[in-house]
């Protein structure tokens, strides 16, 4: 007895089938999900990757409230988002950088401008610490 | 036969198998937030509306009213802002990304709307202070940009301790202040720290709205390009808690970013990109089309100007769902 075309292609046709059945739960799976989602990282901590560092006078005091600009040395630039980065009490400050090389600069009343040339690496903080010498008279 | 049948079945299946349109994809609108909240539907009127249009608020102008705030109105003393401008930078390098040509900045009062509708943000994120700008678009809503409510990308976090100023000036603090309870941004930039979706709001724990009024806004799908357009906020570059801003136009504006060349700086995040003076369906007078975020960078429109995220429909929805939110 000869076997119909239709029968022959009922196999992969019911294969196609099945995958079109287990798709859609899979779609109705995501759509059944919360439509918030939660932060998981614990706010305490940094992020993977950006500079962080301090700023501090030559004998070592710290230089508060003083902004650290940023500036991409890529080509093109990586985007920058125009947060104002201020060092905290301590002098200390972070910036959220993604990978590249960047030019960090510090300026502070009475302190001639500093800059600094660093790499930011994929999953890595770089560390950039400022020393800031009054200018000679 | 039916064994080539039977494999092109099977190589049918490994094909629609990998399709990405069998593949979960999630909205990149989909809102977030710090205390892991889902969100109600807002009413579908609000949602179709094009825009929404402001209060300019019931404090008299020219009248600093704390009445609203969570935190009195203050002015540092001389000994308090002298230790905070100790450190201030004199002077930007000129030509870094966001000053476009020559600084055209002009230094804003803030004692009457809209001006004290817009304010000072500091934050924490990790260890590290920031400085950001937000505006009101409710009595207990501040629009601002994602990246200052969330450090971006699948690692980052919820910014904390966030504190409004409105209308911060200089040391004065004349409407007072007023404390974050809530952040909100979207999974395109808490997932990928993606910059067309660097949009958010903090809620706050008072109603200072009520006092020096908010924006409202408006959104549309055809071009902004050579719409006039104000930017407003507090810029690093100049001591802590002066605003300042400009007035220009658009120069160009995509699906989901908008592009001027107007002078920012850092600290100028979240400003509102604006007209003052909109008339229009949707909103009238104080209406905001966009959230500076951006200096210059990369290629096309972002190497020549600076930009932000645009408010387009689907932003409108997520302010509505956000003002509504507790």
């Amino acid at each position: 007895m000869r076997r119909s075309p239709t029968g022959s292609l009922l196999l992969p046709l019911a294969s196609i089938l099945l995958v079109l059945v287990v798709a859609n739960c899979r779609r109705v799976a995501t759509e059944d999900q919360p439509i918030s989602a939660r932060a998981t990282t614990d706010a305490r901590t940094e992020p993977g990757h950006g500079v962080r560092g301090r700023v501090t006078t030559a004998d070592g005091a710290p230089i508060s409230t003083t902004m650290v600009r940023a500036e991409s040395l890529d080509g093109p630039k990586q985007a920058i988002p125009e947060l104002a980065v201020m060092t905290g009490k301590d002098g200390s400050y972070w910036w959220p950088l993604k990978p590249g090389r960047y030019r960090l600069s510090v300026a502070a009343d009475g302190y001639p401008r500093v800059s600094r040339e660093i790499i930011v690496r994929p999953g890595e903080v770089a560390q950039l610490d400022f020393i800031l010498k009054r200018a000679s008279p | 036969m039916k064994t080539s049948v039977s494999i092109v079945g099977i190589i049918g299946l490994l094909l629609i198998g990998s399709s990405p349109a069998w593949t979960a994809t999630v909205d990149p609108h989909t809102p977030v937030s710090s205390d892991g909240r889902a969100f109600l539907p807002v009413h579908d009127a609000l949602r179709q509306a094009p825009g929404v249009t402001g209060f300019n608020g019931l404090a008299v102008e020219g009248w600093a009213d704390d009445s609203q705030a969570s935190l009195p109105a203050s002015m540092d003393t001389p000994e308090e802002y002298a230790l905070l401008l100790q450190r201030q930078p004199k002077t930007a390098p000129v030509g870094i990304e966001s000053i476009i040509g020559t600084d055209i900045r002009s230094r804003f009062y803030t004692i009457d709307y809209p001006n004290r509708a817009v304010g000072l943000l500091t934050f924490n994120q990790g260890t590290g202070s920031f400085i950001c700008t937000g505006w009101l678009i409710s009595p207990n809503t501040v629009a601002t940009a994602g990246h200052c409510v969330h450090t971006g990308g699948p690692d980052g976090s919820f910014s904390t301790n966030v504190v409004f100023y409105p209308g911060r000036d200089g040391a004065t603090s004349p409407f007072g202040s007023c404390a974050a309870t809530t952040l909100f941004t979207v999974l395109g930039w808490t997932n990928s720290s993606d910059e067309q979706y660097d949009y958010g709001v903090i809620k706050l724990n008072c109603n200072i709205g009520n006092t020096v009024g908010w924006f409202g806004w408006w959104w549309q799908s055809s071009t902004l390009k050579k719409q006039h357009a104000k930017i407003t906020g507090y810029p690093g570059d100049k001591p802590i808690g002066q605003q300042w801003g400009n007035f220009g136009e658009i120069a160009a504006a995509e699906k989901r970013q908008i592009f001027y060349r107007r002078d920012t700086f850092g600290g100028m995040s979240g400003s509102p990109v604006y007209q003052p003076d909109r008339e229009g369906s949707g909103c009238q007078v104080t209406c905001a089309m966009g959230i500076h975020a951006y200096g210059i960078h990369g290629s096309g429109n972002h190497a020549s100007n600076n930009h932000g995220t645009r408010i387009t429909k689907e932003v409108h929805n997520n302010f509505l769902a956000w003002i509504a939110a507790p």
